[in-house]
């Protein structure tokens, strides 16, 4: 196999205040190939974009990377300088945050940013960067003349789109989207993960895809890792994640989320103050299926409601 | 309200909304218009039902609870709950009604006192709703259980519990009320999923045991599903289509039922909506909505499945 996009290796982030230190991720690895779709997923607090974060470099005081390395093509991030930092953002590794559609500069019209973000890492005319953004716009299917608008001139769903355009202005490498759809509506939602697909198929971008809602990571992702309190617990293709997971947490974030066919069944979630302490490594389980060992017992499911 | 009108209530459903229509004024400085928000809602509850209303940000389903639960007067139409008009209602009778529908809101962070403790939190809601009751604690402690909580949270303050276990507390406090319909806005979307599945079995719960009939209100149409015995869908301030929850997601008739039902992430779904697909619903929701030729269609008579459809598009 060819040298993966981005190679996460013991990754650990430590908060660290006066009194005591809090590990918001602890000896993550994980490998993003060319053209994947590689899912983080995880509850509010259990470290995905404290992850994200870390591979960017955003993390600021008092976070600090304690401990591990993080490749990408082979090149270490972790070891890149402000310069060579500023020359890679963006240009190989682009990222849409959680609220990213109100991050927008509400006084400049969105042809305006998108020749800004174009002429700042490539140079170049107006002129051609302003065809750029047309392009941009025509891939997500927004009407180029909403260059000259202003974000307040835009719903969400169109916002957060330009958003996205905007990330994948300079053919990035590796796209991190950050709970890109939380805050929409599920008919925008479905637009939104059907354009990325169309974007990636074009552009043949890498993506680090982090959310909470297991439906939505099954349907987009290639492998899945699944958070809980900063490690990975479990670590699988999707479509084996989805048949045969094999992980506690795993599975009570799963029957975290009802069907919408075949005939009601109670579900359990996980119990009221249920916590797992000192997770495991991950042990190998065949197929590309990895999952940290524990004592819990597997939670029983299907009681009629 | 229970003495008074015990007779009458006997055999009415828990609610009963008539010709409900409701708009709002939008007033900027020279353009004033109104926005409508619910258009003549038809809707009844029976006791002991849980009724899910579904539909985008927008739709108006909060404003239909909002209705229920004296927070905003409607322009025209009725509610009766348990038989009674809730029009006009003044002084004492407000009070009492208050104690009858109780709402769970959407965010457990904002609807806690964070200066109380829980137990203070309880035992205003027991002294208002509940003065007869002697042994508060003893009716805490009880309240607590019953949410699937131990009484050591009644001396916790809210910052120090989880997202689930406030909205339990908040449940509580509702339950304190002993209210006979819960009004349910979006109450599990500020949780951490792994929890969420809890807070609903907790509300279908209430139903089994204490008979309580609850409208729920979400977007979320697999926890409507897994929830309600029947889900009401909502759309630009109309309910669109109505019916048992199983059925009705299974054969969705309006095109906004089915734009809904197609776009919700299914792992398991190969043919999912397409672009044109989509379009051609919107055309088709489109047309619906701005149709003057719109009339009731029963779809399944058992199942109470109904769709609002145009006259010239249904056989």
């Amino acid at each position: 196999m060819s040298v993966p996009v981005l190679e996460v290796q013991e990754l650990t982030v430590e908060y660290v205040s006066d009194e005591r230190a809090v590990r918001g991720a602890d000896r993550v690895s994980f490998t993003i190939h060319a053209g994947e779709i590689f899912g983080l997923a995880g509850e509010s607090g259990c470290g995905k974009s404290t992850i994200a974060n870390s591979i960017m470099r955003l993390l600021k005081d008092p976070a600090r990377i304690t401990h591990g390395k993080i490749l990408f093509d082979g090149k270490d991030v972790l070891g890149m300088d402000e310069a060579e930092l500023r020359a890679w953002r963006w240009n190989n590794v682009a990222m849409v945050f959680q609220s990213a559609m109100n991050s927008l500069n509400p006084v400049t019209r969105i042809g305006e940013q998108f020749v800004d973000v174009i002429r700042t890492h490539r140079g170049g005319t107006r002129a051609t960067a302003m065809q750029r953004a047309e392009e941009l716009l025509k891939m997500v299917r927004i009407d180029p003349a909403r260059l000259r608008a202003y974000p307040h001139q835009l719903s969400g769903g169109q916002r957060q789109r330009i958003v996205i355009a905007m990330a994948c202005a300079l053919n990035p490498r590796l796209l991190i989207l950050d709970e890109p759809t939380t805050a929409l509506d599920v008919v925008v939602q479905q637009e939104i993960l059907e354009q990325i697909r169309d974007l990636q198929n074009e552009l043949g971008f890498a993506i680090l895809f982090i959310t909470h809602d297991m439906s939505l990571m099954l349907e987009l992702s290639n492998r899945i890792g699944i958070m809980y309190g900063g490690r990975i617990v479990e670590l699988a293709p999707s479509r084996i994640l989805h048949h045969d997971s094999r992980h506690p947490y795993t599975q009570a974030l799963l029957g975290a989320f009802p069907p919408l066919h075949g005939p009601k069944v109670k579900l359990t979630g996980l119990a009221e103050g249920v916590k797992f302490t000192n997770v495991q490594d991950l042990e190998d389980h065949g197929d590309g299926h990895w999952v940290a060992p524990t004592d819990q017992p597997v939670l029983s499911q299907g009681e009629a409601l | 309200m229970t003495s008074r009108t015990a007779e009458k209530t006997a055999l009415s459903p828990a609610v009963s909304i008539r010709s409900l229509s409701k708009s709002y004024k939008s007033s900027s400085l020279f353009n004033r218009k109104t926005v409508p928000a619910l258009k003549n809602i038809d809707l009844e509850i029976q006791r002991g039902e849980i009724v899910a209303l579904v539909g985008e940000s927008g739709s108006g389903k909060s404003t239909l609870a909002r209705c229920l639960a004296l927070l905003e007067t409607p322009d025209a139409g009725e509610v009766l709950v348990n038989g009674q008009d809730i029009a006009g209602l003044k002084g004492a009778a407000v009070r009492e009604y208050r104690s009858e529908v109780q709402m769970v809101f959407q965010d457990p962070f904002g609807s806690l006192n964070p200066t109380f403790r829980v137990e203070h939190i309880l035992e205003r809601a027991l002294a208002i709703h509940q003065p007869q009751i002697k042994s508060k604690r003893r009716e805490m402690a009880r309240l607590v259980s019953t949410v699937g909580l131990s009484p050591e949270v009644l001396s916790s303050f809210p910052h120090e519990l989880s997202g689930g276990q406030r909205q339990r507390i908040a449940i509580a406090r509702v339950l304190a009320a002993k209210p006979s319909v819960i009004l349910a806005d979006e109450p599990t979307s500020m949780l951490d999923v792994s929890v969420r599945i809890g807070v609903l079995n907790l509300l279908h719960k209430l139903r089994d045991e204490h008979g309580i009939t609850i409208l729920y209100v979400t977007h979320d149409l697999a926890s409507a599903r897994y929830l309600s015995d029947r889900i009401a869908v909502l759309n630009e301030g109309r309910i669109v289509e109505s019916g048992e929850s199983v059925q009705l997601l299974d054969n969705p008739v309006h095109p906004y039922t089915q734009l809904l039902v197609g776009a919700v992430p299914n792992p398991e779904r190969d043919n999912s909506l397409d672009a044109s697909k989509r379009s051609a619903l919107r055309e088709q929701i489109a047309r619906w909505s701005t149709s003057t030729n719109l009339k009731k269609h029963v779809i399944d008579e058992a199942n109470q499945h109904w769709v609002l459809a145009d006259e010239s598009e249904m056989i």
